[in-house]
């Protein structure tokens, strides 16, 4: 996307990458309150509202740092879909509630909408790789793990005993093997069609 | 994908491969939809690794910000709100009692002098020399309140949103009696997001008061939080109102 078309408020993703104290605070005291409001004439209470905004936070702060996440509407609309959304999953899966959906408070912003479908691809894609990632072997699962905590080969190559030449080899190995798995899964597929 | 490709993949993403190995991988890119697609297909995956374990203390530090402000903010919203409105209320009866003194017998009143403390400010950054933060440092701190709002617009000509300098330029202006412009730099800073937003309220209320516009200052007065710094002067000068 072009920097021209990225909104003012990217100022809070970069606020959120950034763990600014003024930004977070500024998060909870504007958009928070809609959030809380929604969630408690849906069947939720503060507890769970809460809960929702801490993880839709923490998303939104990987989908930046890991995948460039720019903002082309406002935040506003943009955290409160995703909030909506996940509230709405999680009504979803316990039943036992019997749920109002209150649309009123949401105005729709095309961008907002579309950045949140992409924000759900990706959190979809993220529990396939999660599953495929569980089914590697576990000398694959160890050696990934220690080569992206620790970033430096030769580190990984003098921690696992090995030379720097194998660890190199084995980590593109392992990513490949991992890669294959992901992209043969019926549940990748039907998020890629 | 083959292990050759699969060993340039890394090369080429951990920033190994030099400038003509670099070009000619970039050119089969464009040119090989297939190398292209499995190229795309293993940069996903090590992008997932590197946001499933790289950098964790980061997303850790900003985990505990996110509770510690959740906490806040939660926690807050029960007090304050049950705080809030017994003293909406406290202030609406005390306005009324103030009204009808004020008709019955307009003395007793708290003074501006009484409340007024204007803070020494600071603008000088170690190692910042700007002549011109200097002298509105030192003109405020003086109490030459005209001087100091006239070097503190000059400033704010080159930063007009610097939230720091509106509050001390609405002080300056609520001092030397300019109220209107006062006020507007104060409801700004009140209105924004920075550290500044209570001192802003305390300071507008300090203003009304030496306009003697009682009701008007304890609306004011309310609307600061029990978590401010500002908040037992708040309730200290309700009390007198």
């Amino acid at each position: 996307m072009a920097e021209s078309n990225v909104h003012p408020d990217q100022k809070y993703i970069e606020g959120l990458l950034m763990n600014s104290p003024l930004v977070i605070k500024s998060i909870y005291d504007r958009f928070v309150p809609k959030v809380v409001g929604y969630i408690k004439k849906n069947s939720g209470n503060e507890d769970a509202a809460k809960d929702v905004v801490q993880e839709v936070l923490v998303a939104i702060y990987n989908q930046a740092k890991h995948k460039g996440l720019r903002l082309s509407c406002p935040f506003d609309a943009y955290f409160f879909l995703l909030c909506k959304r996940r509230w709405l999953n999680e009504i979803k899966k316990s039943s036992l509630k019997e749920v109002t959906i209150n649309e009123e408070v949401l105005s729709i912003n095309d961008d907002a909408v579309h950045l949140a479908d992409d924000f759900e691809i990706e959190q979809q894609k993220k529990l396939v790789f999660d599953r495929m990632f569980q089914k590697l072997g576990d000398a694959c699962k160890d050696l990934l793990k220690t080569t992206f905590e620790i970033k430096s080969m030769e580190e990984v190559a003098q921690k696992l005993g090995v030379t720097y030449a194998y660890a190199r080899k084995k980590k593109s190995l392992c990513i490949g093997e991992l890669t294959r798995m992901v992209q043969e899964s019926s549940e990748y597929k039907n998020l890629k069609a | 994908m083959n292990e050759l490709d699969l060993e340039f993949y890394e090369a080429y993403l951990d920033g190994t491969l030099d400038s003509k190995a670099r070009k000619d991988f970039e050119a089969r890119i464009v040119n090989d939809e297939s190398f292209k697609a499995s190229f795309e297909a293993y940069k996903e995956t090590s992008t997932y690794l590197s946001e499933k374990f790289s950098d964790l203390e980061d997303l850790t530090a900003l985990e505990q910000s996110l509770k510690t402000f959740g906490n806040q903010h939660f926690n807050k919203k029960a007090q304050t709100s049950f705080k809030t409105e017994i003293w909406k209320y406290a202030a609406a009866i005390l306005l009324l009692i103030s009204i009808g003194g004020y008709f019955l017998m307009n003395n007793n009143q708290p003074r501006y002098n009484d409340f007024a403390a204007q803070p020494n400010i600071s603008l000088v950054q170690r190692g910042d020399g700007d002549p011109l933060a200097k002298k509105a440092e030192n003109a405020f701190n003086s109490k030459s309140f005209y001087e100091a709002t006239d070097y503190l617009s000059e400033l704010l000509r080159n930063d007009s949103k610097n939230q720091e300098l509106l509050l001390y330029r609405g002080i300056a202006q609520v001092e030397t009696g300019d109220y209107g412009n006062a006020y507007k730099d104060l409801d700004e800073v009140a209105s924004g997001t920075s550290v500044y937003i209570n001192e802003a309220l305390w300071y507008k209320a300090l203003g009304l008061l030496k306009q003697k516009k009682y009701d008007a200052c304890m609306l004011v007065l309310v609307e600061i939080p029990p978590t401010a710094d500002e908040y037992n002067k708040a309730q200290d000068l309700l009390d007198k109102l």
